[in-house]
C-alpha cells in the first residue's frame, strides 16, 4: 500500500479568550465541512496534533494534496466558542520535527 | 521569491492601538507592502503613519476609495485626487458608476458591491480595460447572512473577468488585525472561487506590485507623459 504523504502546518490563533485543542479540531472541522463537504473532509482528515494554549500555536496535520483546502476553510474561521478569533498560517513543512524546531528556534 | 501584498487595509480608526496590531501580523504573515486606505486625513497625518509602518520595514502605499453615486461625483473625485493618491479605488454600487469607471484610466481598481445584480455585475466586468478587478476577503468574513451567496456573486465575478481576461486583484479588506488574513490563505480562497494556481498568487503579488511599480513612475517628477520622462537634467 502507498504510505500517506502529510503536510504539517504552523499556525497562530489570536484570540483574547481561552482556547482548547478540541475547539480548535471541531471549528477547523466544521469549516471544512461547511466549504468542501464530508468526503474532503475524509480525503484531508487534518487534525491538530501540537496546541500550545499560552503562546496559541498549533500545528494541524493534514494530506498534502489538499493543503488548500484546509487554507481556505483556515482563513473563513472567524469565531471560535462563540469568540472573535483568526487563524493564520506561519510555515508549511513535511515534518513537524522541523516545526517544532522553529518554534524552539 | 515572491513578494506578497496586502492591496487594501481600511483600518476602524488610525489609533496607534490599531496600527501596531497591524504592523505585527503583516510582519509575522511576511507582507511586504500594505495599501492603506486614508479617507479624510490630512497630508502630515499620512506621512506619519506611512513613517511609523516604514519604521517595521513595511512598505506602504497611498490608497484612496471611492464610493460616488454618480458619474459626475466620480469624475469630480477623479480630477481632485489622482495626483495625491497611487491607487485608486472605485467601489461600485450602480452601472452608470461602473461603466464610467471600468473606461476612465485614472483608475486603477474596480470593486463591484454587493447590491449590484448579476446581470449589472456582467456588464460591469465586461467593459473593464486597462484596470484589474478587486476581490475582497472581508466581504466573505463580515456577511451575516448566508454565505452562500456572496460566494456566488464572487464566483461569477471571477468567471466573467477570467472569460474577459481582467486581471484580478485578492486583498483582505481589513479594518483590524483579526480581519487580516495571509497572502498565500487568500489565494487558497481565489482558487476555491474559481482561480488557478498560478492566477492566484500573481493576484496577491505580481498583479498589485505591478499597479504600484506604474503608478509610483507616474506620481515621479520624472514623468511627463506616456512614453516621456526626463532621463537628466542638463547642468548649467
Amino acid at each position: 500500500m502507498k504510505r500517506r504523504i502529510w503536510r504539517y502546518l504552523l499556525v497562530i490563533v489570536l484570540s483574547n479568550e481561552r482556547i482548547t485543542k478540541d475547539s480548535l479540531n471541531s471549528t477547523l472541522f466544521q469549516n471544512l465541512r461547511y466549504l468542501y463537504g464530508e468526503q474532503i473532509v475524509v480525503k484531508t482528515w487534518p487534525k491538530v496534533i501540537y496546541f500550545n494554549p499560552k503562546s496559541k500555536e498549533a500545528i494541524i496535520r493534514c494530506s498534502h494534496n489538499a493543503i488548500n483546502e484546509v487554507r481556505a476553510s483556515l482563513a473563513l474561521i472567524t469565531k471560535i466558542n462563540d469568540h472573535t478569533a483568526a487563524i493564520h498560517v506561519i510555515r508549511v513543512s513535511g515534518t513537524s520535527k522541523s516545526l517544532k524546531g522553529f518554534l524552539e528556534n | 521569491m515572491r513578494r506578497f501584498v496586502d492591496f487594501c487595509i481600511i483600518p476602524s480608526s488610525y489609533e496607534d492601538e490599531i496600527l501596531d496590531g497591524l504592523i505585527k501580523i503583516s510582519r509575522l504573515l511576511d507582507i511586504s507592502l500594505i495599501g492603506i486606505s486614508f479617507c479624510q486625513l490630512k497630508q502630515n497625518q499620512i506621512s506619519k503613519i506611512i513613517m511609523k509602518f516604514n519604521e517595521a520595514g513595511i512598505d506602504i502605499a497611498k490608497r484612496l476609495d471611492i464610493t460616488p453615486k454618480t458619474r459626475i461625483e466620480l469624475l469630480k473625485e477623479l480630477r481632485k485626487n489622482r495626483g495625491i493618491y497611487e491607487i485608486i479605488c472605485v467601489n461600485c454600487n450602480n452601472t452608470e458608476v461602473s461603466i464610467v469607471a471600468s473606461r476612465d484610466r485614472r483608475v486603477d481598481l474596480v470593486s463591484i458591491g454587493q447590491k449590484m445584480t448579476l446581470r449589472s455585475i456582467r456588464k460591469a466586468i465586461n467593459r473593464i480595460s486597462n484596470k484589474h478587478l478587486e476581490i475582497r476577503m472581508s466581504e466573505i468574513l463580515t456577511s451575516t447572512k448566508s454565505k452562500i451567496n456572496v460566494f456566488r456573486k464572487l464566483y461569477e465575478e471571477i468567471s466573467i473577468a477570467k472569460y474577459n481576461k481582467v486581471p484580478i486583484i485578492l486583498s483582505s479588506g481589513a479594518k483590524n488585525s483579526f480581519m487580516m488574513r495571509s497572502p498565500r490563505d487568500m489565494a487558497a480562497l481565489g482558487i476555491f472561487l474559481g482561480l488557478d494556481k498560478i492566477e492566484a498568487l500573481n493576484s496577491v503579488s505580481k498583479n498589485p506590485l505591478s499597479i504600484i511599480k506604474e503608478n509610483r513612475k507616474k506620481l515621479s517628477n520624472r514623468w511627463i507623459t506616456e512614453g516621456v520622462e526626463i532621463y537628466r537634467v542638463p547642468k548649467k
